[in-house]
Parts: structure tokens; C-alpha cells; sequence
């Protein structure tokens, strides 16, 4: 009895109906019109301003200069405001973490029916406006808010503390309002890990936890990485929270080029520090997207 | 199983946690003692009438802003996502970054590069585009183009090509095809992405607070402004106001388009 | 008339040839079946008759019109695709309904002739339902009832099938051959599955390398296979190789009747049916017999003694592999209710020349002893 021929392939996919290149392309022109107009342009404008001098409020010298970039270099104080922003960054990366796991792995997991209930209570604060969050933390953290109000009345301080107007706030501002960014990235993550390799470990007798650790985190590393790079550099960015919930008293990179454009006027600086923490953004973006992709190959 | 048990307790505090703002909103503004003072002393719904008239034109404001930019996005944009998966462009790749680019980038640096931009069209062509509604439509288009085509583009990833196939068999024209066959099966994801965008820019305060101002100031700005310099529980109230809208307005989409659009992981 | 014919098409898709110079008649109200592996063209072909691939030569007719230029949407052909298809924001009747409302027919028409698909596939009841609330059989008789709706020139059907459970399929297997013979449409059938198109097809043309192996009716192509390949793709067969000794007697059916003997045990010798007219003495061919011809008994001129290698039941039957020498070895059916011989023992296969099929050896792949 002779075997089967060894046959592979698929048939071809068929040709789409012809249709010619310059039609589609005039359905893309508007579009590409529109992002020039007023998002390529402005950058574009944003980063030529970086490269001159300011001459008094809001104007700019005419000649290309690097000094703003060396200026920026050159002094500590930038590198302090780099330094902090991206401590405070990966502060919020790491607590967002370590609250998301958990939440993530169960929303993974869960075969319970209020599951779209649970998914719409983690997406819908992320659909109201970061201010509006940010007044609701008032009652709860302020002086005479309900922490201090439970802490006091417990006797487990003696004085109110001060969980608002400085950087704890905007920490747990920053790790409230991108909780659900990571939450999210994480979920996907460990939902295409098949439960089977769970059900698998526990078979051959480890613990849950040692389970979660030894096979779960594993696999959903490259996510992990990808959903941390998300978050930090969104929190590297912010400047919502940080102008609320720091009183005045917290200074990060986007509230420094707030300062710099809107107050000072002295565009060409507000520029440079735009223009860096542009580069920063988008060097970490760029790891994420690898990172992003060999995730999806579990 | 123990670890089920607790693995469902520190779920339900995380999500207490996300929710507590939002919450503490809403029963603030029926507050009736000194602000922000917990527990409250009394219950009242007086903070509701109080409302000053700024914060309603900031709504209108917002909700003009919002529609202007999502309309423009939906027309742009939809026909250019399809361009970008059907059309088989040169440099798709190019195109396609281009495209889905402003997304990655801080909305800080956008407000920052429209002021500045702003600035050099005054100077050039003595247009005005500060404190402007149509301006700040302008400068939110930037983000608010990328979500519809990004939504538009996954949608045609999930898309079965064969119906338009069969429609051309059974003897329509591409043209009829696409209109009776190919739009109303993207539909969800162009509401999805129109939904999205609208929220994004609703909620936008960077942007709006560099660009808008005056007669065009946006309500998350206009409540930034108040809850730095003037503080008053009536804030409490509009906000719990819209943030309500918000939650039945997602709540109503989720039903009709499926909860699984917003999740885009 | 509404024939299809294929006159010498083919396809390429850049270096890689799809389909080789085709040439194919479907005559009015007949079921043809391209049947092959994956890679074989057939649905290449389907979609140059539908209209969305254009060929790179040759020529497409339908119904006497040269339709090669065509678009899809001018051939008044009928498609059911394998993921059917169905338009989802559309209900059953409205699908249904589709092809007739875009050929601009009076509301009146459209409604009875809607009504009168549904009942063709016994769906009346679920005309208001929409796809995602329907079964996968639900969902391919409302794409068959859309595509026979329009009265189509031929219908297409592109591994209908393939996506349901063997009962299913089964079941639409004859559903669609009901219609089809009701309606005495033209259709073209496409399937991998050699048992549905044997069952289903009045000829079927087997597919290889985009070109067609073999076009007959499927006794014919069961009993008769003219290479190697079909003899091996439909249904199982045993292969021997035989080396021609001379002719023994003549029989009737036109074939002639020779002596041959194994390649490989020159011992043995047998009597065949060849269906060309010549086989010089000392050629080599190939004896195709199938398994259920292959008798365990004695009886014939002089049994071939082979030992049973291993046997598996199957229910109705039972699979006997047995090994004569090295290099030959058989598998025999026998009916399930029937004593079945143990592994190891010694038992003589013969089978009846008219049973097996000679062929030209294609390859000289080994050398004699």
C-alpha cells in the first residue's frame, strides 16, 4: 500500500476585484491633509523652535542654535527634572504593577457572568476626564477627608496626614488614572496563556502560587514589559495629575513646559524640553512595540 | 480553594479602589457641610441649583468641540483607513505610521506644539485660532483622526471578505457593494471609534488649556481652573453630572456595539 | 443553455502556476466535482468561472456567452462560499432576498420567490431570524436558497461543507443534491472530500498540479482510475508491480487478457485485464486492485500466500495487512461479521482479473532483482 502524496499549500487567495491605485489613494488625501495641517506641521514648528533662542516673550531669534539642548544638558537642574520624572515614573510603573497583577489574573480567569460588569468598572473611569478623578480624591484624601477621618478615629495617628498637594498624591493620582492601562494590557496578556498549562503544573503538584510564578509571569513576561513601558511613559508625560493633586508644589517635566509656554513665554525652552521628552517617549514606545510582538507569539 | 478566595478579595479592593473617586464625586456633592469634610453632617441637594453659568457654557463648549472634532475624524478618516488596508499604497508602512502616529505622542506635547504652531499662523496669515472653537476642533482632530482610523482598520482585520463576494455575485456593483454591504458591517467599528474619540476629546485639558480660553474655555479645564483658584462644592455637582452622562452614555454603546470595541488590547 | 466551458485556461500567480491549461465542459443541469488536494486549483478554477480571478489564457463560457472579460456581478452565476458568507446585519429573508432587490424586481416578485427558496431548503419558519442566531447547517442552506434564488446560469459551490460535522455534512450532501436535481441547474462543486464527490457528483474531475487527471463518472473513476495518483486518491488501493509475459486469452469487455508475473517474485504468476491495446512482453506495469475485490481463499489459477501482518476492526469491516515479500505487500477488507484470520498465519489472497486495473508503470523508481 503506498502512502498519500505529500501535498502542502493552500489554494491562492483570490485577487481582489481590480481597482486602480489612484482612487484609493484620493480617499487618503483628506486625511493626510487634515494630520499635515495640524499635527505635522505643529511638530514640525515645535521642533525648529528648539533649535533657536528666545528673544523676549514668545518669540525666538532667527538663527539655529544647539545652545537650549546643551543648556539643558549641561545643567543639573534639567537632569534633576529628568532624573525625578523618571523616578517618579517608574515608582508608578512598579505600584500599577503590583495592583494590576492581581485584578489582571482575575479578570483573565473568571468565567463569571459579571465579568463585562467587572471589564466596564476598569474602563469606564479612564472615560471620565482625568480632572473630574482628580477632584474625588479631595474628600478622600484631604485633611478632613475619609482616610484621615478612619486613621484618626482608630488613634493610629495623631495629626492628619498629608496624602495630598505633594508627590504621594500625585502618585496615587498617577497610579489611579493609569491603573487601567496596564490592567488592560495585562489581561489580553494572560488570557492567550491557555489555561490547560496551569491546570498542567497543578497536575504535577505545584502550589497555585508556585503555579503563578514559575509558569504564569513567565509567559506573560513580554507583555508585563510591554504594558510597564506603556505606563511609564504615559506617567513621564502627565501633567494633569501632577498640576492637581501636587498643589503647585510638584514639578515634572510637563509641568515645567507648562511653566516654561504658558507663563514665562519663553517658547523656544518649552520647546526643547517638549522635543526630549518627545524623544524619550518614543525611543520607550519603540521597545514596547518588540516587546508588544513577542508577547503575542505565547 | 483559599488562594480563589483571596485572589477574588484583592480583586474587589482594586476595583474599589478605581472606583472611589468617581464615587466619592458623586455622594460629595450631596454634601452638605464644609467642603471635602468626612464624614458629611448633612445631606442636601442644594449644591445642584448652584451651578454657575460658566460651567454650562464650558459644557456646550466641550460638547461643540467634541462633535466638531469626531466629525471631522469620521469623515477623513474612515474613508482613509480603507484606503490604507485596500488600496495596496506605495510606502503603506509610512502611511500607515503617519497616521496612527499622534496616538504615542503626549498630549502635552501636542497642546504645547499647537500653541506654538497657533503663534506662527497669526503671524503669517493674522488668523486667530486661540480661544477659538474652531481652533481647538483643529487641534483635537489631531487625535481624534487616528482613533477612528486605527478602529476602522481593526475593524476590516475581523472582516470576512467573502460577503463582498457574494454580493458580487449575486449581481450588485462594487459601488452598490459597498454601500449596502461592506459600510453597514463596519459600522460598529466606526462607532466605536467615533465614541472613543468624542470621550478623548471631551476629556481633554492639555490641549484646551494651552489653545482654548476666554469664551472658548473647555468644561475639564474650566474645572481645572476652579478646583485650583475656586473651590466650591457646585463643581462637585456638575461634575457628577457628567460624569454620570459619561457612564450611561458607555454603558448604552457597550450594549449596542459590544463591550469588547473599547477593550482594544 | 446554460453549459460551462473551460477552453484552455490558466492561471499563474507570479512564477507559481495555478492552473495549466484546463479544459473542462459542464453540460446544462449536470453536477461536475473538481476534486483534489490542497494546492490542486480547483478553487482557482471556481473563482475564474465566478468571475474574481481573470485567466492569463484561455477562455471562460457560460451559457454559450464568452464571459472571460466579465465581472462577477454580469455572469448571473450563483456562489456558496465555505464560511458562508451570509450578510450579518441582513435577516434570513432579506439575505435571501438580496440578488433580487439588486436585479430591481417588483416587491411582489421578490417576496414569492423568496418565500419559495426558503421552502426549497425548509427554512419558512426562520426568515426573521439573522446569521449570527443560526446554526452552521441553517446558515449554508440560507446561503444555498440565496444563490439559487436568482436562477442562476450555473451554481458554484466552493467546499460548502468543509466547516460542519460528518452528519451534517452528511445530511446537506443530499439536500444539495435534491435542489440542485430539482431545479436542473449547471453546477460546478468544489471538495477535497473524495466520498462526497463520489456520492453527489454525476462526473467528477480529478485534480493535480492544476490540471485534470481524470473526468468521469464516479463508478468509472472508482473502477477504472487511469493513473497512479486518482487510483490512490479515491478509495484505497493495492499496488503490485507486474512484468508482462505474453497474452493469455482474449475476454469480452474489449480488453485483452495477459499473463504476468511479480517484479519482485517472478514465481508467481497471474492473469490481468489490460485496458490499452498493447503491452510488449517483458513491460513493466502497475496492478491496481482495492482491497474490498482482494479475497481471502484459494480458488483461483494459484493463490498468492501472504502473512497476516495486522488486522483492525472498523465495525462493518475488517483490515487485513498482509506481506508477501519484502517488497509486496496487500490489504485485504472482509465483512465485519466475517472470520477474520489471526496475526501470523499464512493465508491465500486471489482476487479476479476483471477487479484489477493495469497501468503503465509511471516512474521506474526501483530496479528489478
Amino acid at each position: 500500500m503506498s502512502g498519500d502524496d505529500d501535498l502542502t499549500g493552500t489554494d491562492p487567495a483570490p485577487a481582489s476585484p481590480a481597482a486602480s491605485r489612484g482612487r484609493w489613494a484620493y480617499l487618503l488625501l483628506p486625511a493626510l491633509g487634515v494630520l499635515t495641517l495640524v499635527f505635522l506641521l505643529p511638530m514640525i514648528n515645535l521642533g525648529a523652535k528648539s533649535f533657536h533662542l528666545s528673544v523676549g516673550a514668545g518669540r525666538e531669534a532667527a538663527e539655529y542654535t544647539l545652545r537650549n539642548y546643551v543648556a539643558f544638558f549641561s545643567d543639573s537642574l534639567y537632569w534633576e527634572l529628568l532624573g525625578w520624572t523618571s523616578v517618579l515614573g517608574a515608582l508608578v510603573t512598579l505600584c500599577t504593577l503590583a495592583l494590576a497583577l492581581p485584578l489582571s489574573y482575575f479578570l483573565a480567569r473568571t468565567r463569571s457572568r459579571w465579568r463585562s460588569v467587572f471589564l466596564l468598572l476598569v474602563v469606564a473611569p479612564m472615560l471620565i476626564s482625568v480632572v473630574i478623578r482628580n477632584l474625588g480624591w479631595l474628600p478622600i484624601l484631604g485633611e478632613h477627608g475619609l482616610v484621615n477621618w478612619l486613621l484618626l478615629s482608630a488613634g493610629a495617628v495623631r495629626d492628619p496626614v498629608h496624602l495630598i498637594n505633594n508627590l504621594l498624591g500625585v502618585m496615587i493620582g498617577l497610579v489611579h488614572a493609569l491603573l487601567p492601562f496596564m490592567i488592560l494590557t495585562l489581561t489580553a496578556v494572560i488570557q492567550r496563556i491557555a489555561p490547560e498549562l496551569e491546570e498542567a503544573s497543578v497536575s504535577l503538584g505545584a502550589r497555585p502560587i508556585a503555579t503563578f510564578w514559575r509558569i504564569v509571569l513567565p509567559l506573560a513576561l513580554p507583555g508585563i514589559v510591554a504594558g510597564c513601558l506603556l505606563v511609564f511613559s504615559l506617567s513621564i508625560s502627565a501633567y494633569t495629575t501632577p498640576a492637581l493633586m501636587g498643589g503647585g508644589r510638584v514639578i515634572v517635566m510637563a509641568t515645567y513646559i507648562q511653566q516654561q509656554v504658558s507663563t514665562l513665554l519663553d517658547y523656544a525652552k518649552g520647546a526643547t524640553v517638549s522635543m526630549i521628552l518627545l524623544v524619550w517617549v518614543s525611543a520607550l514606545s519603540i521597545v514596547a512595540l518588540r516587546f508588544g510582538k513577542s508577547g503575542a507569539e505565547t | 480553594m483559599t488562594p480563589r478566595w483571596i485572589l477574588s478579595a484583592l480583586a474587589g479592593c482594586i476595583l474599589l479602589f478605581l472606583v472611589a473617586p468617581v464615587v466619592s464625586v458623586a455622594v460629595s456633592s450631596f454634601s452638605g457641610g464644609p467642603i471635602f469634610v468626612f464624614p458629611p453632617s448633612s445631606f442636601t441637594l442644594a449644591w445642584y441649583g448652584q451651578i454657575p453659568p460658566e460651567y454650562f457654557h464650558a459644557l456646550t463648549v466641550s460638547l461643540e468641540v467634541g462633535i466638531g472634532a469626531t466629525a471631522t475624524a469620521v469623515a477623513v478618516g474612515v474613508p482613509a483607513a480603507l484606503a490604507l488596508v485596500r488600496g495596496y499604497l506605495p510606502f503603506s508602512r509610512a502611511l500607515n505610521a503617519l497616521c496612527l502616529t499622534p496616538l504615542m505622542i503626549p498630549t502635552l506635547v501636542i497642546g504645547v506644539a499647537a500653541l506654538q504652531f497657533a503663534n506662527v499662523v497669526y503671524d503669517a496669515f493674522k488668523l486667530s485660532l486661540l480661544e477659538s472653537i474652531f481652533g481647538l476642533i483643529l487641534a483635537h482632530s489631531a487625535f481624534t483622526i487616528p482613533f477612528v482610523i486605527r478602529a476602522v482598520i481593526a475593524g476590516q482585520a475581523r472582516f470576512d471578505h467573502d460577503i463582498e463576494a457574494a454580493a458580487l455575485s449575486l449581481g450588485a456593483t462594487p459601488v452598490r457593494t459597498f454601500f449596502t454591504i461592506t459600510m453597514p458591517a463596519l459600522a460598529p467599528s466606526i462607532a466605536s471609534g467615533a465614541i472613543l474619540a468624542f470621550l478623548v476629546s471631551f476629556d481633554d485639558v492639555p490641549v484646551a488649556l494651552f489653545l482654548g480660553g476666554g469664551s472658548a474655555t473647555t468644561l475639564p479645564v474650566q474645572i481645572f481652573n476652579g478646583t485650583q483658584f475656586d473651590l466650591s462644592p457646585a463643581i462637585l455637582a456638575l461634575s457628577a453630572i457628567v460624569s454620570g452622562g459619561v457612564l450611561v452614555f458607555i454603558a448604552i454603546s457597550g450594549k449596542i456595539f459590544g463591550l469588547d470595541k473599547f477593550v482594544d488590547t | 443553455m446554460s453549459e460551462v466551458i473551460l477552453r484552455n485556461v490558466t492561471k499563474k500567480f507570479g512564477e507559481y502556476v495555478a492552473v495549466d491549461r484546463l479544459s473542462l465542459t459542464v453540460r446544462e443541469g449536470e453536477l461536475v466535482t473538481l476534486l483534489g488536494a490542497s494546492g490542486s486549483g480547483k478553487s482557482t478554477c471556481l473563482r475564474m468561472v465566478a468571475g474574481f480571478l481573470r485567466p492569463d489564457a484561455g477562455h471562460v463560457f457560460i451559457g454559450g456567452t464568452d464571459a472571460t472579460r466579465l465581472p462577477p456581478y454580469r455572469r448571473n452565476t450563483g456562489m456558496v462560499f465555505q464560511q458562508y458568507a451570509l450578510f450579518p446585519h441582513l435577516t434570513v429573508a432579506e439575505n435571501v432576498a438580496y440578488g433580487l432587490k439588486v436585479r430591481g424586481l417588483p416587491k411582489q416578485e421578490v417576496k414569492e420567490r423568496t418565500l419559495e427558496a426558503l421552502n426549497l431548503v425548509h427554512l419558512e419558519t426562520l426568515s426573521e431570524r439573522r446569521p449570527a442566531q443560526l446554526s452552521g447547517g441553517q446558515k449554508q442552506r440560507v446561503a444555498l436558497a440565496r444563490a439559487v434564488v436568482i436562477r442562476p446560469s450555473v451554481l458554484l459551490l466552493d467546499e460548502p461543507l468543509s466547516a460542519l460535522d460528518l452528519k451534517l455534512r452528511g445530511e446537506l450532501q443530499g439536500e444539495i443534491r435534491r435542489v440542485q436535481q430539482r431545479l436542473g441547474t449547471t453546477t460546478l462543486f468544489v471538495t477535497h472530500d473524495q466520498g462526497e464527490a463520489l456520492s453527489m457528483s454525476d462526473r467528477v474531475a480529478v485534480m493535480r498540479d492544476g490540471r485534470i487527471l481524470q473526468l468521469d463518472t464516479p463508478v468509472a473513476l472508482y473502477q477504472k482510475p487511469n493513473c497512479r495518483y486518482v487510483a490512490n486518491f479515491v478509495g484505497m488501493t493495492n499496488f503490485l508491480d507486474v512484468v508482462i509475459r505474453g497474452r493469455a486469452s482474449s475476454t469480452r469487455s474489449g480488453a485483452s487478457r495477459y499473463r504476468a508475473t511479480l517484479l519482485f517474485d517472478p514465481a508467481f504468476e497471474l492473469d490481468v485485464d489490460g485496458v490499452e491495446d498493447s503491452y510488449a512482453e517483458g513491460e513493466t506495469c502497475l496492478l491496481c486492485v482495492r482491497p474490498e475485490n482482494v479475497r481471502i481463499a484459494g480458488g483461483a489459477l494459484n493463490p498468492l500466500l501472504a502473512v497476516v501482518n495486522k488486522v483492525t476492526f472498523s465495525g462493518d469491516r475488517w483490515y487485513v495487512d498482509c506481506v508477501h515479500s519484502r517488497d509486496t505487500s496487500l490489504v485485504v477488507i472482509v465483512p465485519g461479521s466475517d472470520r477474520v484470520p489471526s496475526t501470523g498465519e499464512t493465508v491465500p489472497v486471489s482476487w479476479a482479473p476483471e477487479h484489477a486495473v493495469l497501468l503503465r508503470a509511471e516512474t521506474a523508481s526501483r530496479a528489478p532483482r
